[in-house]
């Protein structure tokens, strides 16, 4: 039973990753984009090349990894994200595809028997949950902080208006296509890192694990929780993965089969469109600025209609 | 003063559609220029050519001396545009409705670094229109039309432009609050000395502002004088002004 609660946090960590990435894309700048399997599958990639073939380390291969997952981003982001909404969703579903179909040509059986992670001479061994929920949390957490940052910034103002309007945008001077790339690119890089991580953990890499069902988990990840709201992708990343495991955790394999998961997916995502479209915890409300202390923000929390009314005139 | 945009001779087609036909004309600095016609002449297509968001299929667009649009692979993009010091208002106000007024201005001084300087222009503009002083917390989508319409003048102001395109800014106003608008229109032209061009339906409240006039009929100019002198050709008149 613990075991099962460990390896969610592990899954859900790593999901949380790929959700922070899918976040910016997608969250904070309005492109539908279906491919982070494939970024996935770059980032699991690279540190299995790295570390089996050539013998480097894994510290080493985050970066890489990040850097070619966000180089593929710009790659294939310079043509595709001149499309809009669903021909977007379409090119970048393609492109998930291709990815994963140049893995499996690499190397159709993938990766077996990867060197572990040390850290100070510690071995981060597979059967050790613990000390992986800590090692990728703790990458969660930084992550968190700096997309949180990056929202507040000149470059995450400019993304947001990209999605609320993008002629307003470009008339107020703001090159869309090149924060459209920049946001893509960054959303990429975070996936490759997340696909470190589970090459870390689970020490093989196999294409078939990098299906476009994984893409469609990760979009539903971000609007269950709440698109543009980073704490809400990690609530999103612990509901979906704790859906997945349900059956395991409730001992109950014989009865519900593993297919019956994405039905749970779907039933979930039609309810939240009814019911809280933006999600569970809703967007974020960037207030670039914000005079406010922290005592009034709990207190809008709190009692938003009461304040928002008499707002106006502070 | 000389002129500030130079409009030669351009046309614009929508696919097989061609929507600007060999349209000339010029803005001077410190100017309001206005321009009227009636629906589908063309006249949003012009004010969008001009900040590049369509495509010319020939002529040349020139601001301030420098060529802006030519065909497709020698215009600059438009917020490299906007940077050059035009700003667009454009129909139906595309004002960023999930974030605060105070949000929306910030946005418009996206190309100031100096935060000083933001915020002194912020005050102006609360200063100018009270109203969005008022309800600078408030998110857009709560204000009414008329309100929308001044927060998305003061945004363009806020880049502090010389040259200000208004895509109808009356659009689907009370006729009360278009003529306030319009009074700002020219507080704005005389004491911040920002050139207007700006393209109405409402020809009368439009050429009674302006110092020179155009029409557009079908992507045509079919007609160009001084305010004055269009509000009382009988053409016009019977055209636009329902006399």
């Amino acid at each position: 039973m613990l075991n099962f609660f460990q390896l969610i946090l592990i899954y859900a960590g790593i999901y949380a990753l790929m959700a922070i990435g899918q976040n910016c894309i997608t969250g904070y700048t309005g492109m539908l984009s279906l491919c982070h399997a494939g970024f996935l599958c770059i980032g699991s990639y690279v540190t299995a090349i790295m570390c089996k073939t050539f013998g480097f380390s894994f510290w080493l291969s985050l970066p890489v990894a990040a850097i070619v997952a966000g180089l593929v981003g710009l790659l294939i982001g310079i043509p595709t994200l001149r499309l809009k909404g669903d021909y977007l969703c379409i090119a970048t579903l393609g492109l998930g595809e291709i990815i994963r179909n140049v893995a499996t040509n690499l190397n159709p059986v993938g990766y077996n028997s990867i060197p572990r992670a040390t850290l100070f001479g510690y071995q981060f061994a597979s059967r050790n949950k613990f000390a992986f929920i800590l090692l990728i949390w703790f990458f969660v957490l930084v992550f968190y902080v700096l997309f949180q940052q990056l929202a507040h910034s000149r470059l995450g103002r400019a993304m947001v208006a990209v999605r609320e309007d993008e002629v307003a945008a470009q008339s107020n001077g703001i090159n869309v296509t090149k924060y459209k790339i920049s946001s893509f690119v960054l959303g990429a890089a975070v996936g490759g890192i997340a696909g470190c991580f589970q090459t870390a953990y689970t020490l093989t890499v196999q294409p078939a694990s990098f299906t476009f069902m994984v893409s469609v988990m990760v979009l539903c990840t971000v609007v269950l929780g709440g698109m543009g709201n980073a704490k809400a992708v990690i609530l999103g990343a612990f509901i979906i993965q704790f859906i997945s495991y349900f059956p395991q955790l409730t001992g109950l394999t014989n009865i519900i089969p593993a297919q019956a998961k994405q039905i749970i997916y779907g039933l979930l995502l039609v309810i939240m469109m009814l019911c809280r479209p933006q999600g569970i915890l809703g967007r974020d409300r960037y207030r670039y600025g914000d005079p406010r202390t922290r005592k009034e923000k709990l207190h809008d929390f709190f009692v938003r209609p009461k304040r928002s009314v008499k707002g106006g005139k502070a | 003063m000389g002129e500030i945009l130079k409009i030669d001779d351009i046309s614009v087609s929508y696919g097989s559609i061609r929507a600007l036909s060999d349209v000339s004309m010029t803005v001077n600095e410190g100017d309001i220029v206005s321009l009227i016609g009636a629906n589908g002449a063309g006249k949003s297509t012009l004010l969008n050519a001009i900040v590049g968001l369509v495509p010319l299929k020939g002529g040349s667009i020139s601001f301030a001396g420098e060529t802006i649009c030519q065909t497709k692979h020698h215009s600059l993009s438009t917020d490299l545009i906007a940077r050059r010091g035009i700003a667009l208002v454009p129909e139906g106000r595309h004002v960023f409705a999930d974030m605060t007024v105070e949000e929306n201005l910030d946005m418009g001084a996206f190309m100031v670094r100096d935060q000083a300087l933001i915020d002194k222009r912020k005050e102006e503009m609360y200063d100018f229109f009270p109203i969005l002083g008022a309800r600078k917390k408030q998110k857009t989508r709560s204000l009414s039309g008329g309100e929308q319409q001044m927060m998305a003048i003061a945004r363009a102001l806020m880049s502090a432009p010389r040259l200000l395109l208004l895509d109808e800014p009356g659009l689907g106003l009370a006729p009360l609050i278009v003529q306030d608008i319009f009074s700002k229109i020219k507080i704005i032209n005389e004491e911040n000395k920002v050139t207007i061009f700006l393209v109405e339906q409402n020809a009368r409240l439009a050429l009674k502002s302006s110092s020179y006039g155009y029409v557009l009929e079908n992507g045509r100019i079919v007609l160009q004088d001084n305010g004055e002198a269009l509000l009382n050709n009988e053409r016009v008149q019977k055209a636009y002004l329902g006399a």
